[in-house]
This record gives structure tokens, sequence and C-alpha cells, in this order.
């Protein structure tokens, strides 16, 4: 697990450790079932205060991305597939929406957006 | 208990070991001077009976009561171990310069002067007199605890001496209490009542002492 | 959740100075930064949680029992640091480690010599010849030799470089794994807490200005930065503390979404750090 806090940034830590987990359950960084640091250990890892991470932990936990079982640990969760799906959709559809955006405004057609979106493609493989 | 003992011989014993060495040398070479059993007490409970006060006020010099007081204890822990100590180091001291005018040549003293059992109370009686008007003040005063002493004893001296005739028989009362009182010290404990009563007497007058200490100590802030 | 110390209604008279309703509670499992400017108080708190000196009024509960009635039983569990180290001048640190560690059932010699090595301290040596920072290394290295449950440090990095400062935090926070463990630290070297501490008491002139979660200081109190003619008579009264220079003003609010609405636009508004907090509200106090 990967946690990078700036204490420079406009969000409160919590937000920031919430995100960047938030993120790796979704990617699948952090698959399901892996075990998660404690409160206290991520708090002293990061040198930050447990009420801190609790608070992060806490609301990972209310939407349903980890679960805690009191005496062994904390967990995480079962991701309902369906919605982590539409969630992955939406991080694409997103990005896509900003391409369009940049591509209309540059007068780019869909056409060329379709050939660029190809190409793309066939490079990674 | 005990490790307040303990803590105080441990953190001291460079100061006590030099201090009882220089008693010992002194009774060894003056100790010859001295031909009755019970100056030779007077002298030397004055002297052991100073020990327990200079480490207390030692630890009053460097203020390092705030850390006793904030260890596992209790303030009246911290009083009992004092009179405790207070009396082991008297009793030890004591011992060692008896053993020193004893052995030292030239000595006039000889054991039967003092190992018999009035002298024991005799000593008793000394140092409790010492120590339990010593230990309120000091607890209560720190170090100016003894100044307190000397200053209080010149002042009320001097009272009485200016009152001395408006007060002629309270004073000559007084001084009769204190005569018989000195005279019943003086007449021995052979008679095991009077043992008893020499004994108890003394019990009393350091339990009221370790009494008003605790009240004192309870009460302040270090 | 267990207290480790609640204190409610505690009033302590000296001749210059009273310390007067003072009143929190710092839960076992965490860590409470106890801040102010020199002479608002600290040092008399952790003197009455001590019972080194006499209350006037109030009470004060450790573990959840009367700091008086069990004050033996209470401070076997407590590690203290005093803002001034006094031992006997002339023992050495080997002696006066001898002469403590009895005291506590729980001592933990192996703790204490790897505590010494690593903040390396001479044994042999007399106090008298450590420095000021070396006494304090010497109280730590005996607070954190008995498992205590809870450690209370009176300015405990006082004269100590920004490495052992670290060290020590490191070290605090290695203890709070353990859920029954609390710390209470009196400093006024704030950067000490900006990152570990959970909860931050400010007193003031004997007075306790608040007691509240750190992460609430660092969410919601910000500084507040802009042109002097922005500041009207009705928006000084917002702000906790303010402060005018020549170019401008600097105002500490604990309400920056307040504060933005307030503004709109013509300020900047930044966090505030925890010295931040200490500084404007010990000066500017008066004038908001």
């Amino acid at each position: 697990m990967k946690v990078i806090i700036s204490n420079s940034s406009p969000d409160p830590i919590y937000e920031q450790i919430n995100r960047q987990i938030k993120a790796q359950i979704i990617s699948g960084d952090l698959a399901e079932g892996e075990a998660l640091p404690s409160i206290r250990k991520l708090a002293q890892e990061l040198l930050i205060s447990v009420i801190t991470t609790k608070r992060a932990y806490d609301e990972l936990e209310r939407e349903g991305f980890i679960n805690t079982v009191s005496g062994k640990g904390t967990y995480v969760a079962v991701q309902n597939q369906e919605l982590l799906k539409e969630k992955k959709m939406k991080i694409v559809e997103e990005k896509l929406a900003e391409a369009v955006s940049e591509a209309k405004m540059m007068g780019i057609g869909l056409d060329h957006l379709e050939d660029m979106l190809k190409l793309l493609f066939k490079e990674d493989q | 208990m005990r490790n307040l003992i303990l803590k105080d011989l441990v953190l001291h014993k460079k100061f006590l070991a030099v201090i009882s060495l220089l008693y010992i040398a002194y009774m060894g070479i003056f100790g010859s001077r001295i031909n009755s059993p019970r100056i030779f007490f007077l002298f030397s409970m004055i002297m052991s009976g100073i020990i327990p006060v200079l480490i207390f006020t030692r630890e009053d010099k460097f203020k390092a009561l705030s850390m006793t007081c904030s260890l596992p204890v209790s303030r009246r822990q911290i009083v009992l171990a004092r009179y405790v100590l207070g009396w082991l180091l008297t009793l030890i001291i004591e011992v060692l310069m008896a053993g020193a005018v004893l052995l030292f040549p030239g000595s006039k003293l000889g054991p039967s002067d003092l190992l018999n059992l009035n002298m024991f109370v005799f000593a008793l009686a000394m140092m409790t007199a010492i120590l339990s008007i010593l230990m309120p003040l000091l607890i209560r005063f720190g170090i100016a605890g003894i100044f307190v002493v000397a200053i209080g004893a010149q002042v009320l001296g001097i009272i009485v001496l200016s009152f001395r005739f408006k007060w002629n028989n309270i004073l000559v009362a007084l001084i009769a209490a204190m005569k018989s009182v000195f005279a019943f010290l003086s007449a021995g404990v052979d008679d095991p009542g009077r043992l008893a009563l020499a004994l108890a007497m003394i019990c009393l007058v350091n339990l009221a002492s370790i009494k008003c200490s605790e009240f004192l100590f309870r009460r302040k802030d270090v | 959740m267990n207290s480790a110390i609640e204190i409610s209604g505690l009033r302590k008279e000296y001749k210059g100075f009273t310390l007067r309703d003072v009143s929190f509670t710092l839960p076992q499992g965490f860590i409470m930064g106890l801040i102010g400017p020199n002479g608002a108080g600290k040092t008399t708190i952790i003197k009455l949680i001590l019972n080194l000196i006499r209350r006037n009024a109030g009470d004060i509960k450790v573990f959840g029992l009367d700091a008086i009635k069990h004050e033996a039983e209470i401070k076997a569990r407590i590690g203290f640091v005093h803002e001034t180290p006094r031992f006997i001048e002339d023992a050495t640190l080997k002696d006066i480690k001898l002469a403590i560690a009895p005291f506590y059932e729980k001592w933990d010699e192996k703790m204490f010599r790897s505590l010494i090595s690593e903040f390396a301290l001479p044994l042999e040596k007399k106090f008298k010849k450590l420095s000021h920072g070396m006494k304090m290394k010497l109280q730590i290295a005996l607070a954190l030799s008995h498992d205590a449950d809870l450690l209370l440090m009176d300015e405990p990095t006082s004269g100590l470089d920004p490495v052992f400062r670290r060290e020590l935090l490191e070290q605090l926070s290695g203890l709070m794994q353990n859920e029954q463990k609390a710390v209470l630290f009196s400093t006024h070297i704030t950067s000490d807490l900006e990152r570990t501490a959970d909860y931050i008491t400010f007193i003031n002139d004997g007075e306790i200005v608040f007691s509240l979660p750190k992460d609430v200081i660092k969410e919601k109190w910000g500084i507040v930065k802009g042109a002097k003619e922005l500041l009207l008579k009705k928006s000084r009264g917002m702000f906790k503390g303010v402060r005018e220079t020549d170019f401008g003003f600097e105002a500490l609010t604990d309400d920056i979404p307040s504060a933005r609405r307030e503004f709109d636009s013509g300020v900047v508004i930044e966090r505030a750090s925890i010295e931040d907090v200490m500084i404007f509200m010990d000066k500017g106090g008066d004038h908001a």
C-alpha cells in the first residue's frame, strides 16, 4: 500500500489518505481481502495523529471499500463487481470527456479522434 | 520505604563515607580527652544527629525533593523513611565513634563505661531530643529549619530573660520540671519500671514528632 | 473509552498568578500537547497532577483514580519528565538509576540500556557534569523504562536538537501502538506537535483557552490576510486574533468557510499552524 501525504496540500490529510487508498482499491493495486495496516501503525509510519488515520479508515469503511474485523484487523472489502466496474468506467469516461472537449476546441473531428484511439490501443499491444 | 532508604544511601554514599572517616579520625584523636561517658554521648550524639540533617538539607540544596515526590511513594512513606534513615545513620555513626574512642590508645573510657543500659537509654533520649525537634522543622522550612532552631532558641532566651521577673513563678516551675526530668534520666534505669517508662516516653516523643512531620509534609509544595 | 487524565475545576493560587477553572480530559490511547507561552501554567498543571503542589480547588483523576488518594499506585504507572531535572549533583548516572529503578515493579533494564546507548549517555559521569540536554535525555530514558501507562512530559525537548526531537516523537509514536498508553506533552516548541499530537490544549495566563482535536485546528483554523480596509469593525469580532502591519492585516479565524464567505475574494486564507494559533491568541486576543 502506498500513501504519500503532502503537508502543503489544501486537502486535509485524512482526505488525501482516503483518496489514495480508494484509487488503489479501484485500480486493483490493493487486492480484495488484502490486509491494511492498523490505524495506529499507519499513524506511526506517517508520523501523524491516529485520529486522522481513524477518520480516513472510517470513511473508507462507510463507503464500502474496507472492512474492520475487531480483534483481527482491517481488510480490503470484497468489492461489488458491478459497482467497481461502474467506478472504473466513470474514471475513464471523465478522461475521455476531457479529450473530447479539447478536440472540439482545437477543431479535431470525431473521425480523427477515433483513429487516434485505435493507434493508442495498438501501441500498448 | 526500603527503596527510599536505599536511594538516599546510594545517592549520598560518597558524602557519608567521607564524614564517617572524619568523625572516626576526630574521635580517635580527641576522644582520649573525654572523661565521662555522659559527656561522650552528649557530644557524639550531636555530631551524629547532624548527619541525617545534612543529608536532607543536601536534597534541599539540589532541589531534588520534587524528584523524590514524583516517585511511586506517598508523602507519609517519605517522612517515615527519613526518620528510619536518620536513626539508622545516627546509630551506625555513633557505634563507629564509640569504637574509635574505645580502641584508640590513651582513651580514658572503657567498654564498661559506654556499653551499659543506662548509657544506652541516655543515648536514645538524646537522639530523640535532637531528631524530634529538627525533623519537623527541616521538613517545613528546609535548610532554613536549622536557622529557625538557632534563632528561635536565641529569641526565646531573650524573651525569657526579659520577662524573668514577671514570669518568675512559671519559670521556677519550668526549671524545676526540667531538673526533675534530668534527675530522672540521670538516676538511671536499673529499675525495670523506670526503664519501661523511659522507653515509653522515648517512643511517644518520636511518634509525636513523626505525626507532626507528616502533617507538615503533606502541606508542603515542592 | 477510558480517560488517562480527567481534570475538572482545577484551581491553584499563587501570589502573582492564579490557575483557574482548568478542565480537560486526555483519553487513553492518545497524545495531547499542552501549549502556551512561558508562565501560562503548564508546569503548574503537571505538578498538580503529580501532587507535588497542593490545589486550592478541583478534581484530578488519573486512570480513573483520585490523584491524591491513590498517589503511589498511580505514580507507579507514570513516567515523568520535569522541566528542570534535579538530582543529587554528585551522583553518577549509574547511581541515579540504581536508586530509582527499584521503585518500579515493571522496570525494564534492557530497555534502559538500549536507550542509554541510543542517547549516548555516559553512565559513569556525574550528574552535574551533564549538559541540560543530556539531563533531559536521562529523564526521558528513565521515564520510558518502566512500561509507564502515562507519560507526563514538561518541555522534554528543551535544549535538544531537531534530530533528537524527531527521535523522541518516533519513540512516542511507537509507544502509542498500545491503546492503553497516553502522553501529555507540554511544550512551547509547537513544531513537535504539528504532526503527532492528537489533541491540543492551549493554556494562557492560567486559563484553558481551548482543548480540541488537532485535526479540527488543522482544518478549520486559518490565517486570513488582506488589505487593511477590508478589516471593518464588524469583521474583527469573527477573529480570534488580529495583527496589523503597514501593509495589511493578518487575522486568525477558527472557521475558514465563514471567513471565505465573508471576504469573498479579496483575501488570502492559509491554514494556521499550531504556532500561529499560539501567537495570535496570545497577543491578538485583546484586539479581537
